[in-house]
């Protein structure tokens, strides 16, 4: 399998994202909105100097960081896709000389990763002003966190392409994307799962949600070995299972297309 | 003048039919994705039960009932504005691509005849979601759902004006679609967290530019506590903002050209 026509299509999205930068503009007047929202939320409900073990200024580097991950692949950024299945537009894409899956996945890093430094500039300038520097006490917790957040895009997209891919069976697969979208929110992205039930936190540690926001902002905003390494060996094992079930969704779902030419 | 207004209700009578006879076309579609709406909004009832886990009985001065009471009107608002003009959020692109000459050769009214011409379907989830809701957390009471009901109108209505006026300046920007989509998300946002989180220039701007306080808290310091002054306040801006969204409108509909673009309409 030849990669260099991957990173070919990963370079063009980075130029097409960066000629298009005013369309960047949106998210980072939203990325501005949701954090400002949290730091006066937050600042309101924190009367005490920790919450569930995290003082305010984690907290917000915290929401900081995992709002650059939601944004950088939002949520329906894969929703095209599903429309090139349901209007058959698939069709065009399968005599070209690619896997289509790779293809997407190139070509929606390329943006992603343009956003991602964006929303991280635009992050580090709101935490330092809101809440002053970030709160890290090791700096070893660098590379741990830099793969950490490479590993949860990837889970992040291949779910939403598994998602995505459903269009090949159901008529309607907006609701998937809804529901999808709100456990990442709820199970990591808005609260760190710190502050869930007892018996909530032993299940959330297993689920893959918590580990797209959850796991990698808590190595940043509170890092220690074991749970930098739990984390990127449960990310790897749920990026395996959700490349393989996204490639088998696609295998089944291809068969069922019918070329018609034209 | 009456009968002008009769012609404009006549007309969203004819569109909302229109719209939810294709809606039901689908009939599974629907379903689906007004279910799913439904679950989706629910999903923040657990973000604030963790946080009044948190801090106790208030948030901002809010208590959790509050919180609920603010969702049930903005996503009932909003589901109402969405069901009915949805079409809103097209204005900029008719304006750009020139498929605004279609509408302006019909013998009808120019903004109704937009703003009726599609709905969203989640819209209905959005908006059975806060009737279900309200019903849940705050029970049965005449002034509770008259308010509720009339907070639901207006709210609705100032959402969709608000989205008129950001539109409107594509007349004069060229593109405002920056501009339309964080109209929304700012509108979202203020309108769901306790008013008190917003301080200084933000809640100046959510009493004026970006109305968010007219559509939940006001309604919401009215059920509490009934104050004809507040009552009116409510019901006078409303209007006047209903009125500006409209003659900014067709201020800006003068700036328009034409841009020769043959188009069908069906």
């Amino acid at each position: 399998m030849k990669i260099k026509k991957y990173f070919k299509t990963f370079s063009i999205s980075i130029r097409n994202a960066l000629f298009y930068s005013k369309n960047l503009f949106g998210g980072i007047i939203m990325y501005t909105l949701f954090i400002y929202v949290f730091f006066r939320l937050w600042g309101v409900i924190y009367q005490t100097d920790t919450i569930a073990g995290y003082t305010y200024n984690q907290m917000i580097w915290y929401v900081c960081m995992t709002e650059i991950i939601v944004l950088s692949i939002g949520t329906f950024i894969l929703y095209d896709i599903s429309e090139e299945i349901k209007s058959g537009a698939i069709a065009y894409q399968l005599g070209r000389p690619y896997n289509y899956i790779i293809y997407v996945f190139s070509n929606t890093m390329g943006a992603s990763f343009i956003k991602l430094l964006l929303y991280a500039v635009i992050g580090g300038i709101l935490g330092t002003i809101l809440v002053g520097p970030p709160p890290i006490s090791n700096f070893v917790m660098i590379p741990w966190f830099l793969g950490s957040l490479i590993l949860s895009l990837m889970l992040r997209f291949f779910m939403l392409m598994t998602i995505a891919l459903t269009a090949f069976f159901v008529e309607e697969n907006r609701p998937f994307f809804f529901i999808y979208s709100k456990l990442v929110l709820m199970l990591g992205t808005f609260v760190p799962i710190e502050f869930f039930p007892v018996w909530m936190q032993s299940i959330l540690k297993y689920l893959p949600f918590s580990y797209i926001t959850w796991a990698p902002a808590k190595i940043f905003v509170d890092f220690s070995l074991d749970h930098a390494v739990n984390t990127i060996i449960m990310q790897i094992i749920w990026a395996v299972l959700s490349i393989t079930l996204c490639m088998g969704v696609y295998q089944k779902g291809v068969k069922s297309v019918h070329v018609h030419g034209g | 003048m009456f009968m002008e207004v009769k012609k404009i209700i006549k007309l969203f009578g004819r569109y909302f039919k229109l719209n939810l006879a294709s809606q039901m076309e689908y009939r599974t579609s629907f379903i689906v994705q007004v279910f799913g709406m439904v679950l989706n909004n629910a999903s923040f009832i657990f973000f604030w039960w963790l946080a009044f886990g948190v801090t106790g009985s208030y948030i901002a001065g809010y208590t959790f009932k509050d919180v609920m009471f603010i969702w049930a009107v903005s996503s009932s608002a909003f589901g109402l504005g969405h069901i009915l003009f949805y079409n809103v959020h097209r204005i900029s692109q008719l304006i750009i691509t020139g498929e605004l000459d279609t509408y302006l050769l019909q013998p009808v009214p120019v903004l109704p005849n937009i703003l009726g011409a599609s709905t969203q379907v989640s819209a209905w989830g959005d908006f059975f979601y806060g009737i279900i809701l309200l019903a849940i957390v705050w029970g049965f009471s005449l002034r509770l759902w008259l308010i509720f009901a009339l907070a639901v109108v207006l709210g609705g209505l100032i959402y969709t004006a608000i989205n008129i006026i950001a539109h409107t300046l594509t007349f004069y920007l060229g593109n405002a679609n920056m501009i339309t989509g964080s109209v929304f998300e700012f509108m979202i946002n203020f309108s769901i967290y306790p008013e008190g989180i917003f301080k200084g220039l933000i809640r100046l701007l959510i009493y004026s530019l970006l109305p968010a306080a007219f559509i939940t808290h006001i309604p919401l310091k009215l059920v509490k506590s009934f104050n004809i002054g507040t009552f009116g306040i409510w019901i006078g801006f409303t209007i006047v903002f209903l009125t500006v969204a409209f003659l900014f409108f067709n201020r800006g509909l003068k700036k328009y050209e034409s841009g020769n673009l043959i188009i069908t309409r069906m």
